[in-house]
């Protein structure tokens, strides 16, 4: 499993609470999508705040690069669709609002760890199901990989040659028994739950909390992005 | 004086739905802070016996609890007494950090917050892994998971411990910290196991099951000196035992 993927350098940014991050992050994103075709002014600004937000994380450039690219091939599409005869202007305002929205979701990940931003779900009441159902599915994730991995290790030994076409049926059997056996791992789950007091409802840890560093950067940040969009108006 | 029995079953049958009959009659009866060893050959029905300890399954016949029969008024009461700790801790830990993990169950007991992670702490400190609080299960090896696992169980602070197949998969090293960690408790116990070194190890008292029965009820060095007895019924005299015997003769 890449954990590389999992990275969060500490930084000032680490100890705030994952709602002020949240916000940030909408905030920002909001107001990418609130400008106009051409409002080139703007966007350099709004590209100058990542930088700003991206520096503050510490991130790797490397990792914001490896983080960034899967936006590419969008954004070759776009330039295909101009070389077609679409618009210049389209291509440009779709690709710029891509990157920095992408850009500030990489900000979040990076600085907000996924058991961070859970707990500002669940205290920003988005309904339990659905932080229950993200949270599972963050926990079982390498689970899972890990034990489809075994299972795919234990086939290859004993089919030492070129997979064909043939071998999907096979493939198809590994993949329902890999349901089978989390469809069993899920019934434990709950077993183990039940054994620990669960009655359905969910009670969690509250670990973070809004303190003044948290209010002072998210008027500083929302100040900013006003200035940003009323001075290049 | 008499010891408290801390756990009674009575003439207990058990089907599952597909059919397999698991448990054909199951008598037997654990005192207050002792700690028995539940072995036999795989099949023989010793987790779905451990399942009933605290209501998970309920069979037909009867299951009491410090003297109080196990009904479907009072799971939650019971599940406060006896703790389970699975054999795979993958089942047992869900939540996407340690300290959240140990902490589920205090708060389900209806514990604040303060309280929950002050057990939670309490908890994994007693197994040695406080320096994962905040950990990811998956950051974890397996032994470290293991630990994690019983402290979950240990926060809710249990008078009887269920253990299933505790020393399964373990290195020597860390097989042998789960161990004298388990011995250090002084709770009730009761282990499934294939390990009977383990069990000679935690246990005074042995229960032999096989198909869906027990076939002993004992001393625990003495069952398992019992050469016809134990291969029997799948398992064999562990060399422990052998060693001592050849140097006696």
């Amino acid at each position: 499993m890449n954990l590389y993927l999992l990275q969060h350098p500490q930084s000032w940014l680490s100890n705030l609470d994952g709602r002020t991050k949240l916000a940030v992050f909408f905030v920002y994103v909001l107001a990418v999508l609130s400008t106009k075709p051409g409002a080139y002014l703007t966007w350099l600004s709004l590209t100058g705040l990542l930088l700003v937000l991206l520096a503050l994380a510490r991130l790797q450039i490397r990792w914001i690069v490896f983080r960034l690219a899967p936006v590419l091939p969008f954004a070759a599409l776009g330039a295909f669709g101009v070389l077609l005869g679409g618009s210049k202007e389209m291509f440009l305002q779709v690709t710029v609002k891509m990157l920095l929205c992408v850009g500030a979701a990489v900000w979040l990940s990076g600085t907000t760890p996924f058991t961070q931003l859970l707990e500002a779900f669940r205290k920003l009441k988005v309904p339990p199901l659905l932080t229950v159902m993200l949270s599972f599915m963050f926990r079982y994730l390498f689970v899972l990989a890990e034990e489809a991995v075994r299972m795919s290790r234990a086939y290859q030994s004993r089919c030492p040659r070129r997979q064909t076409l043939k071998d999907a049926e096979t493939i198809g059997r590994l993949a329902g028994a890999l349901m089978l056996r989390t469809y069993n791992r899920a019934e434990r789950i709950y077993l183990a739950m039940l054994s620990r007091g669960f009655t359905g409802e969910f009670r969690t840890l509250s670990v973070q909390k809004l303190t003044f560093a948290d209010i002072a950067f998210l008027a500083f940040f929302v100040g900013s992005v006003t200035v940003i969009l009323v001075a290049t108006h | 004086m008499r010891v408290r029995e801390a756990i009674r079953v009575e003439n207990l049958h058990y089907r599952y739905p597909d059919g397999t009959y698991a448990l054909k009659g199951v008598s037997l009866c654990v005192g207050e802070g002792e700690s028995v060893a539940i072995v036999g050959p795989n099949g023989a029905g010793k987790t779905t016996l451990l399942l009933h300890f605290n209501g998970i399954l309920r069979g037909s016949g009867k299951v009491f609890v410090f003297g109080e029969e196990v009904t479907s008024r009072n799971l939650l009461a019971v599940r406060k007494l006896v703790g389970l700790v699975f054999q795979d801790p993958d089942d047992q830990l869900f939540m996407p950090t340690v300290l959240e993990d140990v902490a589920f169950g205090p708060l389900n007991l209806g514990l604040s917050q303060e309280e929950a992670v002050k057990r939670a702490i309490n908890a994994l400190e007693m197994v040695g892994m406080s320096y994962a609080a905040n950990k990811s299960p998956h950051q974890l090896s397996f032994g470290e998971r293991k630990r994690v696992a019983i402290a979950t169980v240990l926060a809710m602070e249990p008078k009887v411990l269920v253990l299933d197949e505790p020393t399964a998969n373990l290195d020597p090293r860390s097989r042998r910290q789960l161990l004298s960690l388990l011995r250090r408790l002084e709770v009730t116990k009761i282990v499934a196991t294939h390990d009977l070194d383990a069990a000679l190890f935690l246990c005074d008292k042995a229960i032999l099951m096989d198909d869906g029965q027990i076939v002993a009820i004992g001393e625990t060095r003495e069952i398992f000196s019992d050469e016809a007895l134990m291969e029997a019924h799948g398992l064999e005299v562990p060399p422990s035992i052998l060693a001592l015997q050849s140097r006696s003769d």
